[in-house]
């Protein structure tokens, strides 16, 4: 209805198919008991409703005051002709070419933040660096110190 | 007629059911980042309908960069939530009182 | 060489020494030290002789030496005004010192600290000549508060001596009490003629008389004599006068060659000096006239009373030197600013002679110095005796030696004058010569005549027992005999030239109403004449008769001493010494005391302390108290109270349009 179909397209390609089932995963993951979490859910159903109920109707007076209810639907003919997706992208890669590569970048900070956040090593694995391999050297593993020469029975010194 | 109004409205209710999800879910940890999840899709449907009824093509840009941000929250927050469980064996939000002053 | 060359020479040469002296005393050692300030001392005296004929030539200089700043086009200057009247000065104060660093190497001989102290007062020269030499306010003011630093440093000089601390102490805040009305007066002249230099505030004395300042709402005062007035209260500090002069019977706890420079000589007549100098700004006010003259008669008459009830042989002098500078003041205030200046001359020979002859009596009583305890030192001490007995006859005007030609100079000027005050000050000044004549003959009776009395009630009396009183080395007696000489000759040869020349033409301004000097000289018939007829005055039947009431009590009969018991309310009131220091002490001392403990108490630990700092920290640790309740923790309360947030927001916005 608003055309706007790539957006359509990609917003439940991204919830459904990424965020939901990282969700489900979650859940899975976790251990959680679920009786002891359900306890004391509805002593707070009134303040909830009662906050919520209010900030709606804050809003709704918010948006009757400012713009004319039955303002017509003009749509400029442009926008029409061509197909969403062609419009998104002709924008997105010229005008806001920065700002789209900073959301990738914002993804790939996102990935290694999760992953670090989460990762596990197994403690009893025994890997071995081959840098480490290489550059050992004589100096590294041996050392000659001199000592005093302990005393001791005579016998026992060859 | 479906005015602008119409989608400003629908916006703002499921906004407000959000807010009404974090205030419910004392106990879960889980529901309150469904609900945060919840407010950005009801701002995405406001970026939306501006765009339509303006004619000016940047809402829908907005909106795709909005996506792109709650994605990765969503991932980094659950990757918190899950370390938190990990030390903590519940995700129970009265319990997280470490940062008490 | 030039004059500027000559001056500086005069002025620094005893800085240099001072220096050397100060810093450098302990490798150069004692003869050391004194060699190289009395050198200092001997090329300024030497470059002051120059000075004098060049003056007595013509030749002025008045010039700036170093300019140190110029603010909003005022100058702050170094600078010198060689006239007549500096240059007298000059010669005055580096005579004395001269004889006062002589006598020193024999005074001080046993003492630790001796290059500290002849570095004080070679520094205590330079301070002087800077006062003296300088023309402009500032560099005066510099000279003042330099010559009272000294004065602290040398009257504290034994300074373990507890009696010492608070001598010195006296003296200093005493000294600034005065220095307050006198800066108070170089404020209104800088403010008002907008200069500090002597010559253009004296080129305005004019303007200055002509216009008025209000001190109180209402009340219109005639600007030269709030000027007048306040420039005097400085020299009410330094030179003594009454009430400002309580400092300076405490300040014989120092030693007695800085008693006869500083405290004689040179200091304390820096207030007359500088009366002297100001005679432009003075003349234009006939009240500030009167004022130091009815200061000055008081100061005359009741510090020569107190002089007859001292047992310390310093004290009295001390006090005699209060009543001689009240003498001088009385002329100033009559306008006769040459018999002022005269008699600070001789007065400046004559009182150095007897402080040193006292303190020659001191080394030869072995450092005691009780009256009582003195006695019959005529055959012992034959040279302290004969130049003692000179000065005394000089201190009470006796005909032909120099106080004689001075005081009735001043006398006579007193007698001739008309302005307000005058008369008491005639009959104050008379009768101060009954009273000099009595406390002088009573000091020279009670020391030098009659029975020795030191033998038997003196508290160390083993070893003082075979010790007689002898007479002083050469290095102390040769000064009080160059003095003697001075104090015998210097009046009858130069009182016509001072007084009736015109030997401060120039200098000294005075308005023919005031004119009283020029009055007496109608009647001067030359020195000879003058001493002839001076055994037929007032003054010397009245000085006569104070020596005979003197002899008669104080050696013929001593019994008569008992029955003036009668007087023993008078004699209470003279030993306090008006209850003057126990007033100060009740209500200046303990007032600031109290003033100041108070201030500490409330002020500083109860409001600063308490209030402001602990009071913020306090303030800081409530507040921060009661901000961590916010931090509970839990972050359901942080997102109720972001949600909160943005609902204020929103209705912020709601019903701010």
């Amino acid at each position: 209805m608003l055309e706007a179909e790539f957006l359509a397209i990609s917003l439940i390609l991204v919830y459904v198919g990424a965020v939901m089932v990282l969700f489900l995963f979650v859940v899975m993951m976790l251990d959680i008991n679920l009786n002891r979490m359900r306890e004391g859910y509805w002593n707070y159903l009134l303040p909830a409703l009662v906050v919520a109920g209010i900030f709606l109707t804050e809003l709704i007076i918010l948006i009757g005051g400012r713009v004319v209810f039955s303002k017509p639907a003009e749509v400029p003919a442009a926008i029409t002709n061509e197909g969403n997706t062609l419009q998104l992208g002709r924008l997105l890669y010229t005008e806001y070419l920065y700002a789209f590569e900073l959301a990738a970048v914002i993804l790939l900070v996102a990935i290694v933040a999760a992953i670090a956040l989460t990762l596990r090593r197994r403690k009893d694995m025994k890997l071995v660096s081959t840098n480490e391999q290489f550059s050992a050297s004589r100096e590294n593993r041996l050392k000659i110190i001199s000592m005093p020469t302990e005393g001791g029975r005579r016998e026992d010194r060859s | 007629m479906i005015t602008l109004s119409h989608y400003l409205v629908l916006g703002a209710i499921l906004f407000s059911i959000s807010i009404a999800g974090i205030f419910l879910n004392r106990k879960n940890i889980i529901i309150i980042l469904m609900s945060i999840e919840l407010m950005l899709l009801a701002v995405n449907i406001n970026f939306v309908a501006f765009s339509h009824y303006l004619g000016d093509l940047s809402g829908q840009v907005f909106v795709f960069f909005i996506l792109t941000v709650a994605a990765a929250e969503a991932a980094i927050g659950l990757a918190i939530l899950v370390v938190l469980f990990r030390n903590l064996k519940t995700i129970n939000v009265d319990d997280i009182g470490a940062m008490k002053g | 060489m030039t004059n500027m060359n000559l001056y500086l020479i005069a002025a620094l040469s005893p800085l240099f020494g001072a220096l050397l002296a100060g810093f450098f005393g302990r490798q150069i050692g004692r003869s050391g030290a004194h060699t190289v300030t009395i050198l200092g001392v001997t090329v300024s005296l030497v470059a002051s002789l120059i000075v004098f004929k060049d003056v007595l030539d013509g030749h002025v200089f008045n010039g700036a030496v170093y300019t140190w700043a110029v603010i909003n086009d005022v100058n702050f200057e170094v600078g010198f005004l060689i006239d007549r009247l500096s240059a007298l000065m000059m010669i005055v104060v580096t005579s004395v010192s001269l004889m006062v660093h002589i006598y020193t190497i024999g005074y001080m001989k046993e003492d630790p600290g001796y290059q500290r102290f002849f570095s004080y007062i070679s520094l205590f020269t330079f301070a002087m000549l800077m006062l003296v030499m300088s023309n402009n306010f500032l560099q005066l003011f510099f000279g003042w508060e330099a010559v009272g630093l000294v004065s602290y440093l040398l009257i504290g000089f034994w300074y373990k001596k507890d009696s010492a601390i608070y001598a010195n102490l006296k003296a200093f805040l005493v000294n600034r009490v005065g220095d307050f009305g006198f800066l108070l007066g170089i404020a209104l002249v800088l403010h008002y003629a907008g200069s500090l230099d002597y010559a253009a505030v004296f080129g305005q004395s004019e303007n200055l008389a002509a216009q008025q300042v209000e001190l109180f709402n209402g009340v219109g005062w005639s600007l030269v004599t709030v000027i007048c007035i306040c420039l005097f209260v400085g020299a009410m500090g330094k030179s003594a006068q009454f009430p400002l002069h309580v400092w300076l019977p405490d300040s014989m706890e120092g030693p007695t060659p800085i008693s006869a420079l500083i405290h004689a000589a040179t200091m304390v007549t820096a207030g007359i000096f500088m009366v002297a100098r100001m005679s432009p700004l003075f003349e234009y006010s006939e009240a500030a006239l009167s004022f130091v003259l009815i200061i000055g008669s008081i100061t005359a008459l009741f510090m020569g009373l107190l002089g007859l009830v001292q047992n310390d042989i310093k004290r009295v002098v001390a006090y005699s030197t209060l009543s001689q500078l009240g003498y001088m003041t009385v002329a100033l205030g009559v306008s006769a600013y040459s018999a002022a200046m005269f008699h600070l001359m001789t007065h400046a020979f004559f009182k150095a002679l007897l402080f040193l002859a006292a303190g020659s009596v001191i080394i030869g009583m072995h450092h005691q110095q009780d009256m009582r305890y003195m006695g019959g030192l005529r055959r012992k001490m034959p040279v302290t005796w004969l130049v003692s007995l000179i000065g005394s006859l000089a201190l009470i005007g006796f005909p032909f030696l120099s106080g004689f030609y001075s005081k009735d100079s001043i006398i006579e000027s007193v007698h001739l004058s008309t302005i307000p005050g005058s008369g008491f000050a005639y009959i104050a000044v008379l009768i101060g010569v009954f009273i000099t004549a009595l406390y002088s003959f009573r000091m020279y009776f009670l020391v030098f005549e009659g029975e020795y009395r030191g033998g038997s009630a003196q508290h160390d009396q083993s070893e003082h027992q075979h010790h007689e009183p002898h007479e002083s080395p050469m290095v102390v007696w040769m000064p009080l005999v160059v003095l003697a000489i001075l104090s015998v000759f210097s009046g009858a040869i130069s009182i016509e030239p001072i007084l009736f020349g015109d030997y401060f033409d120039g200098v000294i301004f005075v308005l023919t109403s005031h004119d009283v000097v020029g009055q007496f000289g109608d009647h001067f018939h030359g020195w000879l004449a003058m001493g002839l007829h001076g055994f037929q005055t007032l003054p010397f039947w009245l000085a006569l008769a104070g020596v005979i009431v003197a002899w008669f009590v104080f050696l013929y009969s001593p019994r008569v001493r008992a029955s003036l018991l009668v007087f023993a309310p008078i004699t209470r009131l003279l030993e306090e010494k008006y209850f003057l220091d126990k007033l100060n002490e009740w209500c200046f001392a303990s007032g600031s005391r109290s003033l100041g403990s108070l201030l500490w108490r409330i002020g500083d630990q109860k409001v600063i302390d308490g209030l402001l700092v602990n009071g913020s920290a306090k303030l800081v640790g409530k507040a921060g108290v009661l901000l961590r309740r916010m931090q509970t923790g839990f972050v359901s309360h942080y997102a109720f109270v972001m949600i909160l947030g943005a609902f204020a927001l929103v209705t912020i916005w709601l019903f701010g349009k």
